[in-house]
């Protein structure tokens, strides 16, 4: 509350901005329905306009906490899933259930819980293992120390560690590594950390499990895991290589050697990676459980088990085999973000109850004519701008209901799925508080080093970056809506 | 974002492990000779049952001393076993060595065992309390690690001799109470800059042992044995060690200064007293 109540104009006044731009979106897609569908009171349809009106500004209202840091945010979703209920048993929205359908509202994401309960007991004893840092040393020590591959590989590493550590840890790891190679490399670690902030976006859409977002809508769209393979893995490389090109084009003046390349050699085939592993047992079967998980997320669906079974049993199997401390293991579970996700739910029964997001996706449907590419093209957008202001996991939240909404009226919601996780994905990279990739890279930059990325300079090169990825990505997803390439059933 | 400092942290100090490792030889020493100390105390069988299987262990052969004879002060006592021990590896004592301390002996080693520890150039295998097993005992060392390089190499050394090829090293190192304490003074009891020395202190810790570390991980390749290491703080590192060599149902192993002014031995001492394992005192 400090930063709103204190002299932080800026945020004062980017709320009101961003309030403006969310009424302006309602408004926009809502008029065309006009007043002939309200009256009715089943769930999911229209309950008049006040408990729309109500149950919507608390919505935009804990976004807006969300956005500019008002409140934490699992504080702001609590509070809002509180005020939303409260809403709701007022307004009478329960139907015949009553106060009960809450808990059947969580009790319907138990699913995507259970998931990143799992997938977090695993990746924070696979990361804490050394595995990962042992590889990223021994590909640092190929490198030679040479500036341009060291940036390149170290690209492809944040890929293929947020590929199988998630978008956090994967993050955490590079970053630190940058950090530490460019201190004894006496190199500016401005462009690696910019680079691994963009790139690890792209990371988190390579598969199913790779990114919280793209858990969250693979769960309830039941999209196929291998499907991800074909539809977001090429983008996914795609869109890291843009981001690494407009990151290295941009910096292109600091990343030059500052030492001979004999002395370089000599530093880097000093580098130890048998210092990086504390417990071999840890290391290996960590790595061992971590591919067995991976190859359970593949089969999960020719076996007819939910993912969630999967991801636990990691977890279960990482702490019993792993002799990783179990208490220690379950602490490190991002427990806030589990009450942020359990308030965002509660928030989004409550709003889905009032029949705002049925409106919302009606609106959405007038607005584009029933035009597939025109819905895609604003879900994209929509997506992608506010993706970056708020945090992408709300944004997705808010938009699983109405895709399905619109599923339920008729509309081909298969290209909106990709749509969502793809444009989620990427669109946290405009903004230094976008994704939890930029958080933790300049945070510790800041905090390494002192060196600070303001805004203004974050804004150029992750909108740069950002504007060239929107593209690709809307030309990518343009060519598999018509050349009908999308995977169905 | 305390949470998140921490994580970084920690990444921090393993890459700079890496990075600035110092290289550390380790040279697994040789124990053939093994000799035990009598005292006539209610530890003989202990002491005993502990040589016999130090001798099984290495392959050794066994040397036993007769308890000194009665009405000799420490210094002499020690002047005669001093004498028997010039080809002795491994040199295996009761403690408090046949007196009786009373209600001073969790404060107080004997005064022959504290001769012994500044006069004796030999690693000691101090015993002061039964033991239900002798061999498992043995192969699972557990290491005080110590800041300084040249305490690092010997006591790392003897834990992986004695963690043979199947046995399990544990390498722990305790950041001090009083650290932390000298630091608040410092600075003050501001709880966020106390979280963050605590983080810096670990990541320091984290670097400092790259070296042996890994040079502990390139031996466990060739040898066989399992090794793990870690960073503590929040209890005295002597108790810190003792109490993972419970855990371990294994012997506690520190190197040593054996100059009475040395911190080193103090923490020695003070391992001798906290441990209910053995404990393999290895002078520098």
């Amino acid at each position: 509350m400090q930063a709103f109540l204190g002299p932080n104009r800026r945020n004062r006044w980017l709320s009101v901005i961003v309030a403006l731009v969310w009424i302006g979106f309602c408004w926009s897609i809502l008029s065309p329905i006009g007043h002939g569908e309200s009256g009715t009171h089943s769930p999911d349809s229209d309950q008049g306009p006040w408990p729309m009106a109500v149950l919507g500004l608390i919505m935009v209202g804990t976004y807006i906490a969300i956005a500019f840091e008002l409140l934490h945010k699992s504080l702001a979703a609590m509070a809002g899933a509180c005020l939303a209920v409260i809403a709701a048993v007022i307004f009478g929205l329960y139907g015949e259930e009553g106060y009960e359908q809450v808990h059947t509202t969580i009790g319907h994401d138990l699913g995507v819980l259970g998931v990143l309960l799992g997938t977090s007991i695993l990746v924070e004893i696979a990361g804490h293992s050394g595995l990962f840092h042992f590889i990223s040393v021994k590909i640092v020590k190929k490198t030679e120390g040479e500036s341009k591959r060291l940036f390149a590989w170290m690209a492809i590493l944040t890929v293929v560690f947020c590929t199988f550590l998630t978008i956090a840890p994967g993050t955490l790891i590079m970053v630190t590594l940058a950090l530490a190679v460019t201190r004894e490399l006496k190199l500016d670690p401005k462009p690696y950390i910019i680079m691994i902030a963009l790139v690890a976006n792209s990371g988190a859409l390579m598969t199913f499990a790779s990114g919280i977002c793209t858990m969250m809508i693979g769960s309830k769209a039941n999209l196929a895991y291998l499907d991800f393979f074909r539809v977001t893995t090429p983008i996914a490389i795609i869109t890291a290589f843009v981001a690494f090109l407009v990151v290295r084009t941009v910096y292109k003046s600091s990343l030059i050697d500052t030492s001979a390349p004999k002395e370089r050699r000599e530093k880097v085939d000093a580098f130890d990676e048998w210092a990086l592993v504390h417990d071999r047992r840890i290391f290996w079967r960590s790595a061992v459980i971590l591919l067995l998980t991976t190859i359970g997320f593949a089969t999960a669906q020719t076996m007819h088990i939910g993912l969630d079974l999967v991801a636990m049993t990691g977890g279960v199997a990482a702490l019993l085999f792993s002799g990783f401390d179990t208490e220690k293991a379950i602490k490190k579970v991002k427990w806030p973000l589990v009450v942020f996700f359990i308030g965002l739910f509660v928030i989004i029964g409550a709003v889905q109850e009032s029949g705002l997001l049925v409106k919302l996706a009606g609106g959405i449907e007038a607005l584009s004519g029933g035009s597939g590419t025109a819905m895609m093209l604003i879900m994209a957008v929509f997506v992608l701008v506010l993706s970056g202001i708020v945090d992408n996991i709300p944004v997705a939240a808010t938009l699983i209901p109405i895709t399905i909404a619109m599923g339920q009226n008729g509309a081909d919601v298969t290209p909106l799925w990709w749509t969502l996780v793809i444009c989620s994905n990427l669109g946290g990279n405009s903004t230094p508080v976008g994704s939890v990739s930029s958080v933790i890279a300049l945070h510790a930059l800041e905090q390494d080093r002192s060196i600070k990325i303001g805004w203004g300079e974050f804004l150029k090169i992750g909108g740069l970056t950002l504007f060239c990825q929107g593209v690709v990505a809307l030309t990518y997803l343009f060519t598999f809506l018509k050349l009908d390439l999308f995977p169905r059933g | 974002m305390e949470q998140e400092n921490k994580d970084v942290e920690e990444s921090m100090g393993l890459f700079e492990a890496a990075f600035q490792a110092r290289h550390v030889e380790l040279s697994i020493p040789t124990i053939n000779s093994i000799v035990v100390l009598h005292d006539d105390s209610d530890q003989e069988e202990t002491t005993m049952n502990l040589a016999k299987a130090a001798v099984r262990k290495f392959q050794g052969t066994l040397k036993e001393i007769p308890a000194p004879v009665l009405g000799m002060d420490a210094s002499e006592k020690v002047v005669v076993f001093q004498e028997a021990l010039p080809d002795a590896d491994l040199v295996v004592v009761p403690a408090p060595f046949g007196e009786d301390l009373g209600s001073l002996s969790t404060e107080s080693l004997s005064s022959v065992i504290d001769l012994f520890l500044c006069e004796t150039p030999k690693p000691l295998l101090i015993v002061r309390h039964p033991l239900e097993s002798y061999d498992t005992v043995l192969s699972n060392p557990v290491v005080l690690l110590d800041w300084q390089e040249r305490f690092q190499g010997i006591a790392a050394s003897y834990g992986c001799c004695f963690a043979g090829n199947d046995g399990s090293l544990d390498l722990v190192a305790a950041i001090a109470p009083s650290t932390m304490d000298e630091i608040t003074a410092l600075i003050g009891e501001n709880e966020d800059d106390m979280i963050a020395f605590r983080n810096l202190i670990q990541r320091a810790e984290t670097r400092l042992n790259g070296g042996i570390v890994a040079a502990v991980q390139k031996m466990e390749s060739q040898n066989g044995f399992q090794s793990q290491f870690s960073v503590h703080h929040g209890q005295r590192p002597a108790s810190m060690c003792a109490s993972r060599a419970t855990e371990a149902n294994g012997i506690a192993v520190c190197a040593y200064l054996p100059d009475s002014q040395s911190t080193s031995l103090g923490r020695m001492r003070d391992l001798i007293l906290k441990s209910k394992q053995p404990v393999l005192c290895l002078p520098i």
